[in-house]
């Protein structure tokens, strides 16, 4: 491990050159005297420009005091050239970061690679951001409001328990989501992030199922937060894409109406009487 | 196939070798010969491995060897000078009661119980000019205890010293006559420190918290020390005791592992005394004298604390109920002089050199020996003793003598060249028998004072340990629930539970009691957290838990810091939302947060809070308050007077285009400072009150200009006044904050150094780096040796360890969190 720490060390510093952080970094230190060389957008230049010439100069990295603009402020790297365990994460995670709303270069899977894998490294990013969901949901769908977890006409009881309960809505949605989290990060059921166990693979349809609730109920009952967070981030865009493409969900589950126009198909299994679903 | 036969018939020359058998045949061959050369290549890798490890362990054993020897030299030199004021109390008995008759079994008790290092001299009735000496002062100590009056040392003069001498002479003759009869068992029994050690509690009071005894004894060992043994400038008495008036870190952390091995000597020899049936009268006497001790202790307890406040003060007071026997009139000397310490240092000014210095190899053998001794019976003893007293009573130690690093070096040299010397000196004493020839001696004096020191304070430092028996930290526990990089960790001060917070937005609050418990149960072990915090909306890159308020705090890339309630131990995973557990934001950074430290003192349940952001600006927030908790807000240049009224927005934007703090801590030895690190590389100091900058650091040695070169992390010693920091660069930097110089610098990890903390006792400060490892560094030792290195995580887009955190109070107990969003909790073994 250590050797190869020190190779990987050598292969990043050769090809060091003056980058991004030298260029923003002497901005912001040279001048203590108030002396005024540059404005924000020419920090953001030059970071831009610098970051084709230097694909291995800079590490990736957000050091302390990094200001937000430059946050993230890498070359997006091909996958292959990743040598992380984290490669597929990172890919991932530099597409999102790259243009949220290129849904489908995001879901896309990249050549060479495990199908499953991707598939997990999907939902987990996609549990990372219905995180933010629910911090925007927190302060409206409370208990009073949102007494029961319903979507349009359905209620779903809170799978998380050992008997299955009538959790309040934001509990619902808590609940489950640490509980996919749970799951996702369960070294007996994903012990790899290269490749994922036959036996795991059904888990992606319970997850995927559970998370689908989520983005229901916020679109029922908060819209407006639903529609907001969706043109930040084409989370549910990217979910449903992924779900669809993949099998996770069966249409007749979907009840959200399709968002584009180009897709009609979505609401198909949305008119049902009400009822009441049982967790498996 | 086919063709390959159709050709062979061709082949002229050799029928029996067929193409295809040949092909087979040096296909066979490589494929054995790349077997094969697989299997060197592993070897040798292994080898090299091997081979690694081999030096590395061989450095640290040198160093530790180093170390070892160091405290040595530094207990002799206590002892020393234990011994020449033992000399003033001669003083005061040859005028208080010339040949008391009565003394003299006082005197021989004494003897057993101070002098037990030598005792094995005693015992065999070698009484060579100089034990003889020694032993005077010892026996005028037994004496003056029942008569000695502190005015009666104020007058001094030659004939009455020469006349003390004599008597002692007498005196001793007697005494090593009696104790010549004393069973061997006796005086193996008589514990050989805890003398030393309540005496140096005693001393201490009288020096108090200046150095000038040391200097000026030092004419008196100028045998041992010579000529440059300087008097150490004192700085200003500090709001808490732990501000030793520092020479270094690695002395004082010296001293305090000295220190712990004699509370544990102490503890093991008290009921050893105490129980002894062979010598009543002894015994009877070590009972009496210890009652007087603990009622002393009383007594002693304000000068005590007039040293160490605070917390410490608590640490100190137990050391008293330890002592036993001869403090007690000791003490009660001192505490009647106490106050006039400067008297006691005229005093001793004027005594020149009265016994005659016992050579410092004597010293050895005669250390040896009783190491040996206390060796064997404190083996089953080593677990107790409470590391925080042993830490506070050896930095009392180191205190009171002031012996600063070039001192100690000093008297590892000495011994050096006394080991040459060795040969030439005649063998006394028969402890010295196996130190005949030089190496052999060595090797006995460096193997019984390694171990020995290992058995007594392995459990406080893990560099001795790791000669004898390894203590080293093993991943306990492995929490995965985050989704990302785990940017902080915090332990509660007292529970057994931390706190994480990662870049997927959330903190995790864990509960570790159970699985901590559970042996077997460990990287598989699947805890799950008692609660998430889900409120920033980027982010999480640090986070503090206040326990007096109950509260935790988080700081985010959404430019806030949050605190929240601290929801139970016992909560169940999932369970309703509580509605009351989002408290407040601090609302007024504009840019990433990038780091918070909760002041360390919380006052009337009012804790300050700091935090730096990118956006220039350290801003400190009262956690109580509610409306408007900031209570200051300064950069680079430290609070400006346009700063007092609402900040201006060409203000505001003209300070993030100065350089960007990227660590701060608070300096526990000097509440009223904090340290900030920025990005160009230079550390802070600063006044918390009125945010004046006081010192800025030397500390952008390395700085190149950009943020390669930048420091990560800073934080302070916990008891010194030394702040370490951690630079992208790879360099882990020691400063003094008086003067704000480098003491110290190394290269300590393949890639940039990420976080950095200190363990409570201050004797290990640990890294982690961007090259995955963590690794602890003895900065008790000059050398800064590596004590233990291990790949705690994975890497995630150049990121490996993010954090590393020891538990505040709990010792054996640390935690790191990673790139792969693992938190991975260590104990000890």
């Amino acid at each position: 491990m250590l050797m190869e720490a020190q190779v990987q060390e050598t292969l990043k510093h050769v090809p060091t050159s003056p980058t991004t952080t030298a260029t923003t970094q002497s901005d912001l230190t040279t001048d203590s005297t108030g002396e005024e060389k540059s404005t924000p957008s020419d920090n953001k230049a030059a970071s831009v420009s610098s970051g084709t010439s230097s694909a291995t100069g800079r590490p990736q990295r957000n050091l302390p005091g990094t200001k937000d603009e430059c946050l993230y402020q890498w070359p997006q790297r091909p996958l292959e050239s990743i040598e992380s365990a984290f490669a597929l994460r990172e890919y991932l995670q530099s597409l999102i970061r790259q243009d949220p709303h290129n849904v489908d270069l995001i879901i896309s899977l990249p050549s060479g690679q495990d199908e499953h894998a991707w598939l997990y490294e999907h939902l987990c990013q996609i549990c990372l951001e219905l995180n933010y969901l629910i911090v925007h949901l927190e302060p409206e769908c409370t208990p009073e409001v949102c007494p029961e977890m319903r979507a349009e006409e359905w209620m779903y009881y809170c799978a998380t328990h050992p008997t299955p309960r009538e959790c309040c809505a934001i509990d619902y949605l808590t609940h489950t989501l640490d509980g996919a989290s749970a799951l996702l990060n369960n070294v007996k059921f994903f012990p790899s992030r290269i490749c994922v166990p036959e036996g795991s693979v059904k888990n992606f349809q319970s997850i995927a199922r559970r998370l689908y609730r989520i983005f229901a109920h916020a679109y029922f009952h908060h819209r407006d937060i639903f529609d907001a967070f969706e043109a930040e981030t084409s989370l549910y865009d990217r979910f449903l894409k992924l779900s669809r493409s993949r099998k996770l969900i069966t249409d007749k589950l979907i009840i959200i109406p399709s968002l584009n126009n180009d897709d009609d198909s979505t609401g198909a299994g949305a008119r049902q009487i009400m009822s009441r679903s049982r967790e498996d | 196939m086919h063709q390959f036969q159709a050709f062979t018939p061709q082949a002229p020359t050799v029928a029996e070798y067929a193409f295809p058998s040949v092909l087979q045949f040096l296909q066979s061959e490589w494929r054995r010969f790349e077997r094969d050369r697989n299997e060197w290549d592993i070897e040798k890798a292994e080898m090299k491995a091997r081979i690694a490890f081999l030096e590395g362990e061989k450095r640290g054993v040198d160093n530790t060897k180093l170390d070892l020897m160091k405290r040595v030299k530094m207990l002799e030199f206590a002892l020393r000078q234990e011994r020449s004021k033992y000399v003033e109390g001669n003083q005061g008995a040859a005028k208080g009661a010339t040949g008391s008759p009565g003394s003299t079994p006082l005197c021989l008790e004494v003897n057993n119980n101070s002098n037990g290092i030598n005792g094995d001299a005693m015992t065999n009735g070698i009484s060579n000019n100089k034990a003889l000496n020694r032993m005077s002062t010892y026996s005028a100590f037994g004496n003056n205890m029942s008569q000695v009056s502190p005015t009666s040392a104020t007058s001094l003069d030659p004939a009455g010293r020469a006349k003390s001498r004599e008597f002692l002479r007498i005196c001793l003759q007697e005494i090593s006559y009696l104790t010549s009869s004393v069973p061997q068992s006796v005086s193996m029994a008589m514990p050989p420190v805890h003398n030393r050690l309540s005496r140096h509690e005693s001393d201490k009071r009288v020096a108090g918290p200046n150095g000038i005894r040391g200097a000026s004894n030092k004419n008196r060992h100028s045998d041992f020390f010579p000529a440059n043994v300087h008097p150490v400038s004192v700085p200003p008495f500090l709001p808490r005791s732990n501000s030793v008036p520092i020479a270094t870190l690695q002395t004082i952390a010296k001293s305090k592992a000295a220190g712990a091995q004699q509370v544990q000597e102490s503890n093991g020899n008290d009921t050893d005394v105490t129980a002894h049936p062979e010598d009543d009268d002894v015994e009877q006497r070590t009972l009496n004298q210890r009652e007087i001790t603990r009622q002393l202790s009383k007594e002693a307890k304000p000068s005590t604390t007039a040293v160490t406040l605070g917390a410490d003060s608590s640490q100190t007071d137990d050391i008293p109920e330890q002592d036993t026997a001869g403090v007690a009139q000791r003490t009660i000397e001192e505490e009647e002089k106490g106050p006039t310490g400067l008297e006691a240092f005229q005093r001793e000014e004027a005594i020149t050199v009265v016994h005659s210095p016992v050579s410092a190899e004597q010293w050895r053998a005669d250390l040896q020996k009783a190491g040996q001794q206390i060796g064997q019976k404190s083996k089953g003893k080593k677990a107790e003793g409470n590391p925080e007293d042993e830490a506070q009573l050896s930095k009392d130690v180191q205190d009171k003598f002031n012996i600063s690093p070039e001192r100690l070096n000093k008297m590892v040299k000495e011994w050096d060249r006394d080991k040459l010397k060795q040969d030439v000196v005649p063998v006394k004493a028969p402890a010295k028998r196996k130190s005949k020839d030089g190496v052999p001696d060595e090797l006995a004096s460096l193997s019984i004072s390694e171990t020995d020191l290992i058995e007594y304070d392995g459990s406080v430092k893990e560099g001795d340990s790791n000669a004898d028996e390894p203590v080293r930290w093993r991943p306990k526990v492995t929490l995965r629930r985050h989704f990302d990089t785990v940017r902080s960790i915090a332990f509660h001060p007292t529970h057994k539970s931390l706190l994480s917070g990662s870049e997927d937005g959330t903190m995790k609050y864990w509960n570790l009691e159970a699985s901590l418990k559970e042996s077997k149960r460990t990287l598989n072990g699947d805890v799950e957290p008692i609660h998430t915090y889900r409120g920033h909306t980027k982010a999480i890159t640090a986070v503090a838990i206040s326990a007096d308020q109950d509260k935790c705090f988080s700081a985010s890339m959404d430019s806030t810091v949050r605190s929240w309630k601290l929801v139970p131990m016992n909560k169940e995973a999932f369970s309703r939302l509580d509605p009351e557990i989002p408290m407040s934001s601090f609302i007024g950074h504009t840019d990433t947060v990038w780091d918070i430290r909760l002041f360390p003192l919380s006052i009337s349940s009012s804790q300050l809070l700091a935090s730096i952001s990118a956006d220039g600006a350290l801003k400190i927030w009262d956690t109580e308050t509610k409306g408007s908790p900031l209570r200051s807000s300064w950069g680079y240049n430290g609070l400006e007077p346009s700063e007092l009224a609402e900040p201006t927005e060409a203000y505001t934007s003209g300070l993030a285009k100065l350089p960007v703090p990227t660590g701060l801590d608070f300096c526990p030895t000097d509440l009223k400072k904090m340290v900030v690190s920025y990005s160009n590389s230079v550390i802070k100091l600063f006044d918390i009150e009125t945010g004046k900058e006081i010192l800025a650091f030397k500390s952008n040695d390395t700085y190149d200009g950009t943020a390669k070169t930048q420091i990560n992390k800073i934080v302070c010693h916990p008891t010194m006044p030394v702040v370490v920091s951690g630079h992208e660069d790879r360099y882990i930097r020691f400063f003094d904050i008086n003067s704000g110089t480098c003491s110290f610098s190394m290269v300590a990890h393949l890639d940039s150094v990420s976080s950095l903390d200190i363990d409570p006792a201050g004797l290990v400060l640990c890294s982690g780096g961007h090259d995955a490892s963590v690794r602890l560094w003895d900065i008790a030792s000059s050398t800064r040796s590596c004590l233990q290195e291990f790949t705690a995580h994975r890497r995630k887009s150049d990121e490996g360890v993010t954090t590393v955190k020891y538990h505040p109070t709990l010792p054996g107990l640390m935690a790191t969190g990673g790139a792969d969003s693992i938190v991975k909790v260590y104990s000890r073994s």
